[in-house]
């Protein structure tokens, strides 16, 4: 999906739950970042966290790693690969991020 | 007893096993299919820690990890105890792909309830082959093996991001989410911090900026980075890097900055 950092500037980036994103390839670099974060820094973190979890799902037999939410009090992330690139959304908590999923999966399939 | 409790979880359809990992990595108690044993909950184990310190870099109040592969999932439940030495443990839940998670949810925030109260009581001992492994237990501890470690860290990432073209003219208020809160004197202070950024990541990739960050703020805490806190930011560097080699190449790759 190499219009990722596209899509994800021009349609994800302005969906209202949207605090931030961020768009790097699979070794870390900065392709896209939007709002008030550091994007090299995130984007470095949200590579070396899907490599630790894609080790886990080798281990367990689960097949490839798809996405991953975090959840907390005060933030929520969703971090997810598309071929060779990782995009990592950070959106209001108080909204249900299973929703908010769905939406995301709708815009990146059109 | 926790493993009553994650037989509890267990019976909840799509669960193939639960276990609880303190934050060396070693497996408390764990409840799994006959195919997940001891080893591979070890190795899984190890993997968690470290995608848990990730994360704990940009959300530090993380409560739930949910990870959704091809063929299954795997939620990560942050178990925090309270009292005069509080814990940090982690119940980790293994599911294939008919998992309901909204069902899965109801269960683990009861289980979650329990086993706290049960690891306030009194740490559990580790099973016979939880041991103490690479995890990044401190943000700075960048390489493993200064704890006697019996199992090596996993590979480092690639180094890509020194090829990147850093920046660290970041003078923001700190707000937001990995906010680029590191505030430099001036150019010559900036390209100091790319340079140190790009021989760190040499010998552990991507991750480097976050450590210098890191570090930036253990040196300097509230005041503006410039050059002349360069040798104390190096010295800081260096002393975090657990493999001697790779320490050698830091310093080496630092002495002309």
């Amino acid at each position: 999906m190499s219009n990722l950092p596209h899509i994800a500037k021009m349609q994800i980036a302005k969906f209202p739950e949207v605090s931030a994103l961020v768009v790097t390839d699979d070794a870390g670099s900065l392709l896209e970042s939007s709002g008030d974060i550091d994007g090299e820094a995130l984007g470095a973190v949200h590579v070396v966290t899907m490599q630790a979890l894609s080790r886990c799902g080798n281990a367990l037999g689960l097949g490839p790693l798809q996405r991953l939410t975090v959840t907390g009090a005060r933030r929520a992330c969703l971090i997810a690969v598309y071929d060779q690139e990782v995009l990592g959304v950070y959106i209001d908590p108080t909204k249900p991020i299973g929703a908010f999923e769905k939406k995301l999966e709708t815009a990146l399939r059109r | 007893m926790l493993e009553p409790i994650l037989q509890g979880l267990r019976e909840v359809d799509g669960v193939q096993g639960a276990m609880i990992v303190d934050h060396s990595a070693a497996v408390i108690a764990h409840r799994s299919h006959a195919i997940y044993d001891l080893a591979i909950l070890q190795q899984v184990a190890r993997s968690v820690v470290n995608s848990v310190d990730s994360v704990q870099l940009i959300q530090d109040d993380w409560d739930l990890l949910t990870a959704h592969y091809g063929e299954g999932k795997l939620l990560l439940r942050s178990l925090r105890t309270t009292g005069s030495k509080p814990r940090r443990y982690i119940l980790a839940v293994i599911a294939d792909a008919s998992l309901n998670v909204a069902f899965l949810g109801v269960a683990l925030r009861v289980a979650a309830g329990k086993l706290v109260a049960e690891l306030e009581a009194g740490p559990p001992a580790p099973s016979p082959m939880g041991t103490n492994t690479g995890s990044l237990a401190i943000p700075v501890a960048i390489a493993s093996g200064s704890t006697g470690r019996a199992v090596p860290p996993p590979e480092p990432p690639r180094p890509e991001l020194a090829k990147t073209g850093l920046s660290w003219s970041g003078v923001s208020s700190g707000s937001g989410i990995g906010s680029s809160d590191v505030s430099v004197a001036d150019n010559a202070s900036s390209a100091f911090l790319s340079g140190c950024t790009k021989a760190l990541a040499a010998s552990i990739g991507p991750m480097a900026k976050v450590f210098v960050k890191e570090a930036v703020r253990k040196v300097c805490g509230e005041r503006v980075f410039s050059r002349a806190d360069g040798p104390a930011l190096l010295s800081h560097l260096a002393a975090s890097i657990d493999d001697p080699d790779d320490r050698a190449t830091f310093q080496r790759a630092t002495r002309s900055l």
